[in-house]
């Protein structure tokens, strides 16, 4: 659906040559919820905003559904982004207009007859939850609540895309988890494909059935969400997995192992037999359980002290199991 | 005192009310582009941008009293005298526009850009930008913006007495200055004072009308 290949945006800062995306190719199809994660600086608020052109990229190609969307000007260009709705970390919302006209304001740019655009504000305001605040101002919202208008106004025009960029980055963690169920639900029930920018992982972990990890303007690791976390190729998804601080690693001691155990091995007793099968003692240091799309995966941080062989034939013994096992140094 | 005073109020309100009119419709427009040529804003233009700050930053060098007599030509060609009431408000005017350009223009810069970008992003062409997010956003900081304008424009129109133009300034120039008439001269003051006061609080008066419909 958005297909983006070899995508550079360079600009000029202080003199300086900046790279904010260094040839970015990825593809999104419809009805993904794809997430794009990354520190801040990596170029993801770049990359999204590429996508309906509200910055120009340097260079590369992006259509969406085969409509070439860099060579789109004028007119062409805003129908376009008619198709497209974004929503922000700071929600946008017009402080000089009611709830009502923020979410009409999509419709009334098409001038479409009054009775049509009251209808579909009022069809919006009740899917988000918000018909008893149609005649108060923003300022009067908390934040979950004006994400949920710029929800609404992002759907007004039926979009097939919907850009999140950073969209709940203001937020608290429970008002979080309800605008996630929200993006969630519009996903499913409306076919909306999501782009989602994001610094959290929980954002992704919860959200997202396909990732991409952005650094430094380019893409690291992409996938399917689970496939990625469960096993991470690059060190900057390291980074975002490894949420739980590890011990310091004692000299001298038996072999430390990070074992990760994704679908059907995070559910068996599977180190219990190990245990009894090779006769050793394993140490169990750290361990975290996380759910990634709603399937569980498991981190065991384990001290075994034995021999190379026995170590290299558990090492087998786990893998023919699906548990993902690296020795650390 | 009443006969002198009378006529000379009513003349002032004339050309300020009238100078003002001209001055939102040529000022307004000004300002915006001001605002949105300039770098990364909706239309950027640089080079239009750097010439109209320019005339704009000119037009404002120049002492109103100087300004009056420099364009006295102009004057002749619209309304055909260089005296009179009429006349005055045309450097009125002229002074009045670069100043209020100004005033629009930081107003107009003040609105969050992330408001314009979401209007961009859903297909807003310009035009309607303006219209529909940067005037109504900046709305409240436009009102206060104006009083001052007004203000300016009822002490210029003060110095455009000096060359004929009537209202207050003339009347204490003449009666006040020339004649010694202590009197008078206390009683345009306070009259202005008085007119100060009230455009002033009407504007504040609207500004916080406006921001507290908001917070309904």
């Amino acid at each position: 659906m958005i297909s983006i290949q070899n995508l550079t945006k360079v600009y000029q800062k202080g003199g300086q040559t900046v790279k904010a995306l260094d040839g970015v190719s990825l593809e999104i199809e419809a009805g993904d919820r794809y997430g794009i994660i990354g520190l801040s600086g990596a170029g993801k608020s770049s990359l999204v905003r590429c996508i309906n052109r509200l910055e120009e990229p340097t260079s590369g190609d992006l259509q969406i559904d085969g409509t070439d969307i860099l060579r789109l000007e004028g007119a062409a260009l805003r129908q376009a982004r008619q198709g497209i709705g974004m929503i922000f970390q700071n929600f946008n919302l017009l402080s000089s207009k009611t709830i009502y006209e923020n979410i009409a304001f999509p419709l009334r740019l098409q001038k479409l007859p009054e009775a049509q655009i009251r209808a579909r504000v009022n069809e919006l305001l009740e899917k988000v939850e918000l018909t008893d605040k149609a005649n108060v101002y923003p300022i009067n919202l908390s934040g979950g609540q004006k994400q949920r208008v710029g929800i609404a106004r992002a759907l007004a025009n039926h979009p097939k895309i919907l850009l999140c960029d950073e969209a709940t980055s203001a937020l608290d963690p429970k008002t979080t988890k309800q605008i996630l169920d929200l993006l969630k639900r519009i996903n499913e029930e409306l076919g909306v494909t999501l782009v989602v920018i994001t610094h959290e992982m929980e954002v992704i972990k919860s959200l997202c059935n396909k990732v991409a990890i952005l650094e430094s303007g380019k893409v690291v690791e992409s996938g399917e969400t689970l496939q990625v976390f469960s096993n991470p190729a690059s060190v900057e998804t390291k980074h975002f997995i490894d949420t739980t601080s590890l011990p310091s690693r004692p000299s001298g001691a038996g072999h430390w192992l990070n074992l990760t155990f994704s679908k059907g091995s995070a559910k068996m007793p599977i180190l219990s037999q190990i245990i009894r099968k090779h006769d050793i003692d394993i140490n169990i240091l750290a361990g975290t359980i996380e759910t990634i799309q709603n399937e569980p995966l498991g981190r065991l941080l384990v001290e075994i002290d034995t021999t190379e062989a026995t170590l290299k034939s558990v090492i087998a013994a786990l893998e023919i199991q699906h548990v993902q096992t690296e020795v650390i140094a | 005192m009443m006969h002198l005073l009378l006529p000379a109020t009513l003349e002032t309100l004339y050309m300020v009310s009238i100078a003002t009119v001209f001055t939102l419709l040529f000022g307004l427009p000004l300002g915006i582009v001001l605002v949105i040529t300039s770098k990364g804003h909706l239309l950027e233009r640089p080079k239009l941008n750097a010439v109209l700050s320019y005339v704009v930053n000119m037009a404002r060098s120049l002492p109103f009293i100087i300004l009056m007599i420099f364009v006295i030509p102009f004057t002749r060609l619209i309304v055909g005298s260089s005296i009179g009431t009429n006349a005055a408000i045309v450097p009125l005017v002229i002074a009045a526009i670069p100043f209020y350009a100004r005033v629009v223009e930081s107003a107009i810069h003040e609105v969050d850009g992330g408001v314009i970008e979401a209007a961009t992003a859903m297909g807003a062409r310009p035009s309607a930008i303006i219209r529909q997010v940067l005037i109504p956003e900046a709305l409240p900081s436009l009102v206060l913006g104006t009083t001052i304008t007004i203000i300016n424009l009822l002490g210029y129109s003060a110095m455009a007495g000096t060359i004929g133009g009537g209202g207050i300034g003339d009347l204490a120039i003449r009666y006040g200055y020339h004649r010694f008439n202590t009197e008078i001269m206390f009683a345009t003051i306070v009259l202005l004072i008085v007119l100060v006061q009230l455009i002033q609080a009407c504007g504040n008066l609207i500004a916080s009308q406006i921001l507290k419909n908001r917070r309904r």
